[in-house]
């Protein structure tokens, strides 16, 4: 089994998570413990691609791990200081835009109106999602928020794009998004047993501008993939919210029980994707 | 009169040496010539791949073997492997990233002849955005006339031997082979 690449990089990463996440719960505070999960990120990145790239990078699968670096570094400044939320949706905003323009930039000398589209609606998504992921991770454990969520979003989110980047012809970004998502599941873990609130800016923005950079690197540069199945990963940071209204009321479900079943509503919409998947690339999934 | 055409042949044979001299410009003919390349697969079996549309220049004289030049362009798009998802994959950003690298080339630097149809080239090869040299061991096939459009026509054979990871294409490194061993056959017809 372990001579499967895929498994055998989920299973570092998974060891890495618990060790690392474990050892930050040594420091008091939450910043820390949230710096392992972009930690985490840039480690699967290195067991996929074997590599840490050379700067510059020279190619889009190169700035991935650049993109989750400077989102991280940025993420755990914001992480550090006092008082910054504006500065995070203002990120949340940008930071996207950032992405998109430099991982597309070599197709922008011929820019038409379906890449113009594209590269709007991937701004605008990225946005969405960021927006959503820096709203949950601030937003307090009671209220559906908190580390556990913010964890299993991102979980769900890579977990959906995985499926959809194979199809997309990236089974490097499968193999990445899988190895991430194991030790996200050890950081996950620890913060049941152990809470530490490990989902500050540094998560939010080093993974999530890391996913992001991946998903970008796929559809503007391998260009394969459905985008009606990478559409439906927006709805994966608001399930959990939604379901949890509609399923939970908030006095029967509580605290931590509440943020693990509001975790799992999120990763419904996988399902879905999956099944766009199946229903629109038959042949590819047989 | 016996003079004169004693200058007549002096003349015709040093025109014929001094042709011989100078190297010949070829095209290579894409109809005939063929570049692929093989990579190991989990150790079971190699796959075979192949480009199809690429275009190039070779400037090669017999006698003055160092002094040929070569170059060769590969459109990367052109990629075939008989498995299309494969192609795809490898279409994309993690391998060939036929988007940001559409081309790739071989420029010829180094020209040793070891006998009268053996030798090697080295030259510079650029993939995927990085150039490194490569040797290929070449034979040269036939240099003549074709006798079916009576152009002069120099036909070569090449193989060589590159490390993908040099290249910074390291993915699935274990599972699929780092060397890639390369098998161009490479008819090429002189320039009008």
């Amino acid at each position: 089994m372990l001579e499967n690449p895929i498994i055998l990089a989920a299973l570092i990463s998974f060891v890495l998570g618990l060790v690392l996440s474990g050892l930050a719960r040594v420091v008091p505070g939450s910043t820390i413990a949230s710096a392992v999960l972009p930690i985490i990120f840039l480690a699967s990145y290195v067991l996929t691609y074997q590599q840490v790239p050379d700067f510059p990078p020279i190619g889009a699968t190169n700035k991935i791990f650049y993109i989750a670096l400077a989102a991280a570094l940025v993420g755990f400044a914001l992480d550090l200081l006092p008082r910054t939320a504006n500065y995070r949706k203002l990120l949340a905003a940008i930071m996207p835009l950032l992405i998109v323009g430099w991982i597309g930039f070599p197709r922008f000398a011929k820019l038409d109106i379906e890449l113009t589209a594209t590269a709007l609606g991937l701004w605008l998504g990225g946005t969405a999602l960021l927006w959503r992921l820096d709203t949950v991770a601030t937003t307090s454990a009671e209220r559906n928020g908190g580390s556990i969520v913010g964890t299993a979003v991102l979980m769900a989110l890579m977990l959906a794009f995985a499926p959809v980047a194979l199809l997309g012809g990236s089974s490097t970004s499968l193999m990445l998004c899988m190895a991430a998502v194991a030790g996200l599941a050890a950081v996950a873990l620890w913060e049941l047993i152990l809470p530490r609130g490990a989902f500050g800016a540094s998560a939010v923005f080093g993974v999530g501008g890391g996913l992001l950079a991946m998903i970008d690197t796929v559809t503007l540069i391998t260009r394969q993939v459905d985008l009606s199945a990478l559409a439906l990963l927006l709805l994966i940071p608001y399930a959990g919210e939604i379901g949890a209204r509609l399923l939970m009321p908030p006095k029967r479900f509580r605290g931590r029980v509440r943020q693990v079943l509001v975790g799992t509503l999120a990763a419904l919409p996988i399902l879905l994707v999956i099944a766009v998947l199946f229903l629109r690339h038959p042949e590819s999934l047989s | 009169m016996r003079l004169t055409l004693a200058s007549v042949s002096m003349i015709t044979a040093l025109l014929t040496s001094a042709t011989a001299g100078r190297a010949a410009d070829y095209a290579i003919d894409p109809t005939h010539s063929h570049i692929l390349f093989t990579i190991e697969h989990l150790g079971f079996a190699k796959i075979v791949g192949l480009f199809t549309d690429f275009n190039g220049n070779i400037s090669f004289d017999a006698n003055n073997v160092p002094g040929s030049k070569l170059n060769v362009t590969i459109k990367t798009d052109s990629l075939q492997t008989q498995f299309a998802p494969r192609d795809k994959d490898l279409k994309g950003a993690d391998w060939f990233n036929v988007t940001e690298f559409p081309e790739m080339s071989f420029v010829g630097t180094d020209f040793v002849k070891k006998d009268d149809h053996t030798g090697t080239i080295t030259g510079k090869l650029t993939l995927h955005g990085v150039t490194k040299p490569v040797t290929l061991n070449v034979v040269v096939n036939k240099v003549g006339q074709n006798p079916l459009d009576k152009i002069d026509s120099a036909g070569f054979s090449a193989r060589g031997t590159l490390k993908r990871s040099d290249f910074g294409m390291k993915t699935y490194l274990g599972a699929i082979g780092d060397d890639i061993d390369l098998i161009i056959e490479i008819e090429a017809k002189k320039k009008s």
